[in-house]
């Protein structure tokens, strides 16, 4: 594979820490729509270099500081997939929040750092999936996680508050556990590849070096710190209540991209000792199928729709690390596949939970709200395709990537592994057809709040980022073409290492 | 003249000054307790460089100077100036606290002591498996201080206790490691407690107290 110095991957992590600077620039000047403007405009180029970045990606890997940071197929994705996103949610934002300070729930100040959060957030999503240094792995998610703490604590109510707390706390403790992990195995290595033991394209190499005890107490201590970041039963604790009580726009950003940073460290480490330690697949597939398992059943007893995803995608990550968990070429590729659909999904979903919050003055008990979809036409079409679309039915794109990994685990002959995913599959579908039918064309209940009957269609510049999404899932379902030669290089930069 | 005997009474004393820093109920005092348990850490970095003539690990010495004795106990202190200050009843009573504390450090150090040579082979040799198995030990204090405290900044004094055990693990199993990398680590450290504080500020102002059994609104 041809190597390419570039200097783009440094440039798309400095490029949002400069806009989050612009963006306080603009907020103090007091400009009508300076902060949201400069953040989206930020957001555009940063996308556009994104792009950019993939497209060369496909011809070499991007190198700089010697490999300190590197862009292969897996970076290019992620890259990709961190920009869009974060553009597609903070064009939401800016209406959303905008409601939020006329309703009293934020003010200027709140406002300006809102902005400036999540372009600091995204410059470390970046440096997460660029860097190729261990330590430094770990380091890059926990600002992740430094910067959105205080966006999930956003309204600084009681039950934000706590959410906040209880999420710095447990993701940072459980991401020790990840580092300790870390430095075990550069230990064992060190004196056999030097310094290259801490840089994550020699993991396959430390996989194949270190004693069998050392790697099992590496990969075991690793696998406790990313499951935290990404929120597997049972280190989920944070997540309901992070996903629940932050700003809707911050949810779709925690769900659709901050867990799959975990699972993205899973990717690049644990995967490459599964070959090694035959233990490490079924270790996963277990912990990952009581995870689906238990997420979508607490999904289904749930009133509160934002927490009600959340649970979902306790569920849905559990499919990501059961596919990437098994280190064949079929899981990693099928885990890897269900990460984009997964990201692309929950996004849509969360915004349109956000529309339905936005036209009900705030609602979101499910008990409360009914027959929306005549008012709601777009956010009711958005959302029912989402739901129909992560349930797993074709031709819609989750139902190829689950496909391809009940494939993958029937490969491995984890045959109670694909009846529990397809369980789960079904009870996705009943979870969240349910929740749309209910909160869209039911009739509303007698109790139903009082704001429903008024209830109109949101505004353009907050459904065109949902039908973009919607779009998206559509589209890939249709044409998973599309995606085949990201996908492919991803799964080929997994499982190939120098 | 450094020796392995002046490492493993270091280690000994960091785990006292950590079992201080857990008992004292006294937020100020516990602060200070961290704020020497942080300086013996230095010292056992120094000794490190001094007795493995690693002249790396004097810069590690510096910033964890700059980091744990300077701005997290500035952190804790300035944050503490504004909450009661008496720590928030805990769950276990002192004397249980202390026994659990001291077999903790008994058994778990000859624990990690014992497996440190099969999970750490380049280590085998003393000091440097006592120095595992006391950072070990540590952590794991770190670790009972989060279960077993209440108050919000007793749990970040747990924290930071923590991180100290992993900045010793990281000098027992890593010393090559870049100084770039550690500061990295020890600015999210100081990052990590400086939220949480920040967070636990916003949270006595809202509820009105310290005590972490009250934040109950999402226990439904």
């Amino acid at each position: 594979m041809v190597q390419i110095d570039s200097i783009l991957p440094l440039f798309l992590i400095l490029w949002p820490l400069l806009g989050a600077l612009l963006v306080f620039l603009a907020g103090r000047g007091g400009l009508r729509w300076g902060r949201e403007g400069t953040a989206i405009l930020v957001m555009i180029v940063q996308l556009a270099l994104s792009i950019c970045q993939s497209s060369a990606s496909l011809g070499g890997k991007l190198l700089l500081f010697g490999s300190g940071l590197r862009v292969d197929g897996l970076s290019a994705l992620m890259g990709l997939l961190i920009n869009g996103v974060v553009l597609l949610v903070l064009i939401q934002a800016a209406r959303y929040m905008k409601r939020e300070e006329e309703h009293g729930l934020a003010d200027r100040k709140s406002l300006l750092l809102f902005y400036m959060l999540v372009l600091i957030f995204t410059a470390a999503m970046n440096w997460t999936v660029t860097t190729n240094h261990l330590i430094l792995l770990y380091v890059a998610m926990e600002a992740s996680t430094l910067a959105s703490a205080l966006l999930v604590a956003f309204y600084r109510k009681k039950a934000s508050l706590e959410a906040g707390y209880k999420y710095v706390l447990l993701v940072i403790v459980g991401m020790t556990f990840s580092l300790l992990g870390m430095v075990l195995l550069f230990s064992a290595a060190q004196p056999l590849l030097g310094a290259n033991a801490l840089l994550l394209t020699h993991m396959g190499q430390v996989a194949r070096l270190v004693p069998k005890n050392v790697a099992l107490v590496g990969v075991g201590l690793m696998t406790v710190g990313f499951a935290t970041k990404a929120g597997v039963v049972p280190f989920h604790a944070w997540l309901p209540d992070a996903h629940s009580e932050a700003p809707t726009p911050v949810s779709a950003l925690l769900s659709g991209l901050i867990i799959k940073l975990g699972a993205y460290g899973l990717a690049r480490t644990v995967t490459l000792f599964a070959p090694v330690l035959s233990g490490i697949a079924p270790f996963i597939a277990l912990l990952a199928s009581v995870s689906m398992l238990a997420g979508i059943i607490m999904a289904l007893v749930q009133d509160d729709l934002k927490r009600m995803l959340a649970f979902s995608s306790v569920s849905q990550i559990s499919y990501l690390f059961i596919g990437l968990g098994l280190g064949t070429h079929l899981g990693v590729y099928s885990g890897l596949f269900h990460m984009v659909n997964h990201t692309l999904i929950k996004a849509l979903l969360f915004l349109s939970v956000g529309a339905v919050m936005y036209a009900t003055g705030g609602e979101r008990r499910i008990s409360r709200l009914g027959g929306l979809a005549g008012r709601m036409p777009v956010t009711s079409f958005c959302f029912i395709l989402g739901a129909l679309a992560l349930g797993g039915l074709p031709p819609l794109n989750a139902f190829l990537s689950k496909f391809s990994l009940f494939l993958a685990l029937g490969e491995a002959h984890l045959w109670w592994a694909v009846a529990i995913a397809i369980l789960t599959g079904l009870l996705t579908l009943a979870c969240l057809v349910r929740a749309g039918y209910k909160v869209f064309w039911a009739p509303a209940a007698g109790d139903a709040s009082p704001a429903a009957a008024e209830v109109r269609e949101v505004p353009f510049s907050l459904y065109i980022s949902m039908v973009i999404l919607a779009g998206l899932c559509l589209l890939t379902g249709l044409f998973p073409n599309i995606l085949y030669p990201l996908l492919e290089s991803a799964t080929r930069a997994v499982l190939t290492v120098w | 003249m450094i020796t392995g005997q002046t490492l493993l009474t270091l280690t000994t004393a960091i785990l006292i000054t950590a079992m201080a820093a857990v008992e004292i109920r006294n937020l100020r005092a516990a602060a200070w307790a961290y704020l020497v348990n942080s300086v013996l850490l230095c010292l056992i970095i120094i000794a490190c460089a001094r007795l493995y003539d690693n002249e790396g690990l004097y810069l590690w010495a510096a910033t964890c100077l700059l980091f744990k004795v300077v701005l997290i106990p500035w952190l804790l202190l300035r944050f503490i100036r504004g909450v009661p200050p008496i720590e928030n009843k805990p769950i276990p009573g002192f004397v249980f606290s202390m026994v659990m504390m001291t077999v903790m450090i008994v058994v778990l150090f000859q624990l990690f002591r014992g497996v440190a040579a099969d999970v750490a082979p380049a280590i085998a040799e003393e000091p440097g498996r006592s120095l595992l198995a006391g950072a070990a030990t540590l952590f794991s204090l770190g670790i009972w201080t989060l279960l077993s405290r209440r108050d919000l900044i007793k749990i970040t004094i747990g924290l930071a206790l923590m991180e100290n055990g992993v900045h010793l693990i990281l000098l027992a199993l890593a010393p090559q490691l870049k100084e770039s990398t550690m500061i990295g680590i020890l600015v999210n450290a100081a990052l990590a407690v400086f939220i949480l504080l920040y967070l636990g500020a916003d949270v006595y102002r809202v509820f009105g107290t310290t005590d972490s059994a009250r934040l109950s609104e999402l226990k439904r």
